[in-house]
């Protein structure tokens, strides 16, 4: 009977050995599987969301060129930025309060530079807070990048560049638009940087 | 350009897919679902060895002793096997280190595809080739190829000699030799950039990786990008990230600790760069747009 009983414990014990299985139990076995794969290919990329473009060297600042920053030119309103923050410098920080310039309405802004943007972003709401500053939930936003689009066009024929306000900015009411623009610098000082340098502006459009 | 007309007021609930553009294929946007509080890596060896220990007891008490001298050895054997794969847990609510440069180094030189398995999602994006005006338009290519902000396209039709299809002479792995008289062959370099995504390893971290697979290897191979977040004013840099090598393949994971618990919308703009042995040097640029939920 004891033989029996060896033979059988060790039996048990061999297929514990082989089979793994012997101490655990459901709820291990469903946290021991990985995490759920919560980024397939299909769910982290979009065909049209990577946009390659070309630039011509000439037309790129340094951090000098841009040392003041334009302003930008709202239907003839010549509007200050209200934040600058450069990618290699912290610290900047935008304000408590807005005040926004009234212009009139307009399908184009300009800057007095000849240096073309890398991006430029556009955010519109018709309301703001007490304070003048956007609710970010309540912002229609749109981006332009450096590169030829119909829609959003960085134009320097005239020495300056005119980018097209997008559509997807309801003009209709007044809209409460900020304008962030983004050139990328060529620091000379530094030349194994990776720079670029963004300005806010605010204007409030007449419908 | 890049367009994403939509109000961020629609946003949906926690762990819902926000209702962005139509992804390519099947599956939600962000991926967003809900993971289990505690992760816990299963390991049969554990449950072997416990096996062993039933054996071992067994043959004490019985005085087996011929058969324990072979238990023991087997048990032996299967301790060793469990010792460095024993079970482990990790917790969302540990706060995931920041990256080292150890770590960095590790990720770039490590081979394809032998990390981060489950999130490495690559586009196979067209090449990039950059003639030889471009060496000679760039102010910034004699004194220091690293930073080149010269882009191009294989398609742009304005530059002279980007022909993608001119680099198919080089799969023979070979550089042309430079000459004076004649323009260098054309180089064609792979920039792959994914989307801003919630990291699925380290808890609290956005990652956004960038790889760059040149056909021969070159002199210089740098790879940029840098990570913003959307704020109502624009965009605010969250992380900036610059690495060289001379190999043929590299990447970088654009990596930052996030606030736990925020839904933003995220923008990676990658620069990567290559300068070859013959005197080519190759510079694109790739943005990628994405909300992520932080957790």
């Amino acid at each position: 009977m004891d033989r029996v009983r060896t033979v059988a414990s060790l039996l048990l014990g061999g297929a514990l050995m082989v089979t793994g299985t012997g101490c655990s139990d459901a709820g291990d076995r469903q946290q021991s599987e990985p995490p759920p794969r919560s980024s397939s290919p299909s769910a982290t990329w979009e065909d049209e969301a990577s946009v390659e473009y070309s630039v011509d060297a000439s037309t790129l600042p340094t951090a000098a060129d841009l040392a003041e920053v334009p302003r930008l030119d709202v239907s003839g309103v010549l509007i200050a930025p209200f934040l600058v923050m450069s990618s290699g410098v912290a610290g900047a920080q935008p304000p408590d309060e807005l005040t926004w310039p009234v212009a009139p309405s307009t399908d184009t802004v300009a800057l007095e530079t000849a240096f073309v943007p890398l991006t430029a972003f556009f955010a519109g709401s018709a309301e703001v807070n007490a304070d003048g500053i956007p609710n970010v939930e309540e912002q229609a936003f749109a981006e332009c990048e450096r590169g030829a689009d119909e829609r959003c066009t960085f134009n320097t024929d005239t020495g300056r560049v005119t980018m097209r306000v997008p559509e997807e900015i309801d003009r209709t009411r007044p809209v409460h638009l900020i304008v962030q623009v983004e050139w990328d610098v060529v620091d000379s000082a530094s030349p194994s940087s990776f720079n670029s340098i963004l300005a806010s502006y605010a204007v409030l459009l007449e419908p | 350009l890049k367009y994403v007309p939509m109000k961020a007021s629609v946003r949906p609930a926690a762990h819902e897919p926000w209702p962005l553009k139509p992804s390519r294929s099947e599956g939600t946007f962000g991926g967003v679902q809900p993971s289990p509080l505690r992760t816990f890596v299963y390991n049969d060896q554990v449950t072997k060895s416990l096996g062993c220990a039933v054996n071992l007891h067994h043959l004490v008490m019985k005085r087996i002793h011929r058969t324990l001298v072979a238990a023991v050895a087997t048990c032996a054997v299967f301790s060793l096997l469990a010792t460095p794969a024993m079970a482990t847990e990790s917790s969302p609510d540990d706060v995931p280190p920041p990256l080292t440069n150890a770590e960095m180094q590790a990720f770039v030189d490590s081979e394809p595809g032998s990390e981060y398995p489950d999130e490495w999602t690559v586009d196979a994006s067209a090449s990039f080739v950059v003639t030889e005006q471009m060496a000679t338009t760039d102010p910034m290519a004699r004194s220091n190829p690293y930073d080149s902000r010269t882009g191009i396209t294989p398609t742009d039709p304005t530059v002279v000699g980007a022909d993608p299809v001119a680099s198919s002479s080089l799969e023979n792995g070979t550089t042309a030799a430079v000459s004076p008289n004649r323009a260098p062959t054309p180089i064609n370099c792979r920039a792959s950039q994914d989307y801003p995504h919630r990291s699925h390893t380290i808890a609290r971290r956005i990652n956004t990786h960038m790889i760059g697979s040149c056909p021969v290897t070159p002199v210089f191979h740098s790879l940029a990008g840098a990570t913003y977040r959307q704020m109502w004013y624009g965009w605010l840099l969250q992380t900036a990230v610059v690495d060289v090598t001379s190999k043929a393949y590299m990447k970088v994971n654009v990596a930052f600790r996030c606030a736990p618990g925020t839904y933003d919308r995220y923008r990676t703009y990658g620069r990567f760069y290559g300068l070859h042995t013959n005197g080519y040097k190759s510079v694109s640029y790739r943005d990628s747009y994405a909300f992520a939920e932080c957790r």
